[in-house]
């Protein structure tokens, strides 16, 4: 184990510029990332109009489209910049949901709830990372998958969360149909927001630098003094509290769970699909897989399960053939970036520039 | 006396386990190459085989005898085309490509046979047992375990004392300088992963005797064969008969004190095993990667 | 026509560039020597050779014929055989299995198992034992045993003197003419000036990745080399900078 060296020895470029070389700037940010912040802020205002403006089809739809977005950005954050390829991020979204349940059953309000079960997911994924902790690449994965079947068992067999036929939420029952939605919606649009946001600042942070690191070549990084554990379980800990969030949204939004559905791997197979057809490793990426996804999922989804069957076959083929994505391999390749995250090089010589997103 | 039988029971059932398990050990010991729809294919030669049998009629002994080959094409076809490509693109492509095959064939089977279970039918061999006293010794158990020491048997021999178990060792060892010494991989890789799946495939099909075959199966297979080569240790095909035969014994035996909770305890003794001895009852202590 | 040509061949890892245009020639049954500082690109141009490292510009040829774009498996079946910079047996195989690995894909040549065992009597003693367990230099007798098993028709030596006892590479060095005299064309990669002189007729010197002097072994000024392998100005007779390992 490499010896820990202070954060100061290891000076981010991004504090202190190299005062030596002349006519060098490291720059975070760009015009074009200005201009796609500003519209997200307008296209969220709008959208938080449309409980006024559309029917509740629509901000029905709209609720599901919001957390396909989130979650695919919380599986990038773990596979894309942490290197850990999870199939059981469901067992977060039934504890989320479960515990959504049991607060709404406490008469506390579902929605508090949702902070519960972030916080319970939070406190879940203390046993389960360190059981997880040795583990990398495939056994990681399919460990993560066991857990949530773990889960998925347990909580068939408890009469007093539902068994198998599942939970109502009727906390909410007593709401107007229009103000429950409203609601949720508007929820929905934080969460998010919050999400996004949350793992963009994140992966433009410190950690964030460690964890590509730590994804690339973790001897070297554990070498340059990265504590390679320490990384993961963040990226795994705040990947849970995330999930969990989810989780609890998914109950008030159907107001109905049952262990099947919400233990089930068929998300993370949503996950592995959003995030690689639209672009693993990137920021934008995931929101356009999950756009994508959605869309496909709307239109369909009414011809069974061969559009899975194609979505699967799509997912393969990108990974054994553009590998980037659609955002990697038509964006990142010519340096296009809305939403950076790494740090470019300008002035200097030809060799200056990079690829703002590494 | 009816643990014994019980015990007998968990030890037939443990074989299957184990014989599914060992064609996932094999591809990752030989290709480092965790094949996320090992189960989902096993699952596609069980209904192989109730196709055969609806097709032509024939018992379930010889639709499973003309299955091995084609499963063996199957995993030899799928080697060279989609596996060795996601191998040579990068650490992460095998992952995210067999869990999208593994998606696909689930939909697919969803969509060709309906999502109910199928049964398979089994004849005589159902019902034939060996009688010893009041211990009963079903014929169609005892094939699963039969099957799992002949074929680790079998495959144990071939790896030691072949050309072929040479090279395969060779290239388990260190694959560039395998190249280097003129082995050619790809061959030897579609070979392996031939072995990998008509040997699941027979044991999945031995297991949907008494539980039936849907499409979703797969991802339960895959789980019990993972926690047999993690509980046996990776890297020794014995150790993954060990494994397949620990789950198949607590699984029955926990079964008798509860039926729901069965399935339950062979995950918790696999998270056991994990939390405790990560590599396993017969592995060597080394990075779990 | 030469049993192996280079001619221009750039090579290199991602970004980095380690080879300029290196162009050698090794006739039928000849020994070549490299010799060069260590990240001279001596392994690199093996590699290349072997086919582990695809070139970025040039051409390899094998008894006139282009190899250039034939795989790693396919050289060495073609009779280009490396011996890899320390070592690497397979370590779970046996010292026999090792050498077996290549066996019955040449057509018969004078490298039989038993030619092998005659030639390095020390792993016959110890043919049934793990590779991982042999010492440092039974595991270089089994390493070179194990290319010639595939008859070579070019065999390249990366640095078998690398972490051995001098007895135990003046062993090598003595049976290297039983290794010549069966007509293979031999690249060896050596640290060792004197002995790469001494083994071979013709000598390469590599300097941050290009051939900076050749010539005939028997006429080479030994000063001029040293002062190639470094890229120094040579100095005065007797001060020789190379150690001895």
């Amino acid at each position: 184990m490499a010896p820990r060296r202070s954060r100061a020895a290891l000076a981010s470029p991004a504090l202190t510029p190299p005062a030596a070389a002349a006519g060098v700037a490291v720059s975070r940010w760009s015009l074009a990332a200005t201009v796609t912040v500003t519209l997200s802020g307008i296209a969220l205002a709008v959208l938080a109009a449309a409980p006024y403006l559309a029917g509740t089809g629509i901000t029905q739809a709209l609720v599901t489209l919001f957390l396909l977005v989130s979650m695919a950005a919380l599986w990038n954050l773990l596979a894309g910049y942490a290197g850990m390829i999870s199939f059981g991020q469901q067992a977060y979204l039934g504890i989320g949901a479960y515990v959504v349940y049991l607060v709404g059953k406490a008469g506390v309000s579902p929605f508090a709830g949702i902070a519960v079960g972030a916080v319970a997911c939070a406190i879940a994924a203390v046993p389960i990372f360190a059981l997880l902790r040795p583990l990398t690449g495939g056994y990681f994965a399919v460990a993560t998958w066991v857990v949530a079947e773990c889960l998925f068992l347990y909580v068939t067999n408890q009469l007093w969360l539902g068994g198998g036929t599942g939970v109502g939420l009727q906390q909410l029952s007593a709401m107007s149909p229009v103000i429950r939605q409203a609601y949720t919606y508007w929820t929905a649009l934080v969460l998010m927001a919050v999400a996004v946001a949350g793992v963009y600042l994140l992966v433009r942070s410190r950690f964030g630098l460690d964890s590509r690191a730590t994804r690339d070549e973790p001897a070297a990084a554990a070498a340059m003094g990265v504590e390679v554990q320490r990384t993961r379980w963040l990226a795994y800990l705040l990947a849970a509290v995330g999930f969990g969030a989810v989780g609890g949204m998914l109950l008030i939004n159907t107001l109905y769970i049952d262990p099947a559905s919400v233990f089930n791997v068929n998300y993370s197979a949503d996950m592995l699909f959003m995030v690689v057809i639209g672009g693993l490793g990137t920021m934008e990426g995931p929101i356009i897989g999950a756009v994508i996804f959605f869309l496909v999922q709307q239109e369909f989804a009414r011809y069974g399960a061969w559009y899975l069957v194609a979505i699967g076959a799509v997912a393969v083929g990108v990974v054994l053939a553009a590998p980037g994505g659609l955002w990697g391999e038509i964006a990142t390749r010519r340096g296009w970036s809305l939403l950076p995250v790494g740090y470019q090089v300008r002035g200097a010589g030809p060799a200056a520039g990079g690829d703002p997103d590494d | 006396m009816t643990w014994v039988n019980d015990l007998f029971q968990g030890i037939f059932l443990g074989g299957a386990y184990a014989l599914t398990a060992v064609g996932l050990s094999l591809m990752f010991g030989v290709m480092r190459l965790v094949n996320l729809a090992h189960g989902d294919l096993a699952v596609c030669g069980t209904y192989l085989v109730t196709t055969i049998m609806a097709a032509t009629g024939v018992p379930l002994w010889a639709a499973m005898l003309i299955m091995v080959p084609l499963a063996f094409g199957l995993g030899m076809v799928l080697q060279l085309s989609i596996f060795g490509r996601a191998l040579r693109t990068g650490p992460t492509a095998p992952l995210l490509v067999t869990f999208g095959l593994s998606v696909m064939i689930e939909n697919l089977l969803q969509q060709v046979y309906s999502a109910n279970t199928r049964g398979v039918g089994a004849g005589n061999l159902d019902v034939a047992a060996i009688h010893l006293g009041a211990l009963v010794l079903p014929w169609l158990a005892m094939l699963k375990l039969i099957l799992a020491l002949v074929v680790i048997g079998g495959l144990s021999a071939l790896l030691r004392l072949t050309a072929w178990g040479r090279r395969v060792r060779a290239t388990s060892d260190d694959l560039a300088v395998a190249r280097l010494q003129g082995i050619r991989v790809r061959p030897l890789f579609a070979s392996v992963t031939g072995i990998a799946i008509a040997a699941a495939a027979l044991a999945g099909t031995l297991n949907a005797v008494t539980t039936g075959v849907y499409p979703t199966l797969g991802a339960l297979t895959l789980i019990f064969a993972f926690e047999a080569v993690i509980i046996g240790g990776l890297g020794s095909l014995w150790g993954t008969l060990l494994g397949g035969l620990l789950l198949g014994v607590t699984q029955v035996l926990v079964s008798q004190v509860s039926v729901p909770y069965a399935t339950l305890a062979s995950q918790l003794l696999f998270l056991v095993v994990l939390a405790v001895r990560p590599h396993g009852l017969l592995g060597t202590p080394q990075a779990v990667a | 026509m030469s049993a192996l040509g280079i001619a221009g061949l750039d090579a290199g890892y991602e970004d980095f560039q380690a080879l300029f245009g290196v162009s050698l020639e090794l006739a039928a049954g000849e020994t070549v020597a490299l010799v060069g500082a260590n990240g001279a690109g001596k392994t690199t141009l093996l590699m290349s050779i072997a086919g582990a490292l695809s070139p970025w510009h040039g051409s390899i040829s094998l008894d006139g014929t282009d190899i250039t774009h034939l795989p790693d498996y396919q050289r060495a079946r073609a009779g280009v055989v490396l011996v890899p910079e320390g070592r690497r047996l397979f370590p779970s195989l046996s010292a026999e299995e090792n050498i077996l690995i290549p066996a019955g894909r040449r057509d018969a040549g004078p490298w039989t198992l038993d030619a092998l065992y005659e030639l390095f009597p020390m792993v016959a003693a110890r043919r049934s034992h793990r590779a991982a367990l042999l010492s440092g230099g039974e595991q270089q007798a089994v390493a070179i045993a194990r290319a010639l098993a595939a008859n070579p028709r070019v065999l390249l030596l990366d640095e078998v003197s690398l972490g051995l006892a001098p007895a135990i590479v003046d062993a090598f060095y003595q049976l290297l003419p039983q290794i010549q005299a069966s007509g293979v064309s031999i690249l060896l990669v050596e640290q060792d000036i004197d002995r790469a002189l001494a083994a071979s007729s013709r000598t390469f010197c590599l300097l941050e990745g290009r051939v900076v002097m050749t010539g005939e072994s028997g006429s080479l000024d030994r000063d001029a080399l040293i002062a190639a392998y470094f890229g120094a100005p040579a100095g005065p007779p007797g001060t020789d900078p190379v150690m001895r390992t």
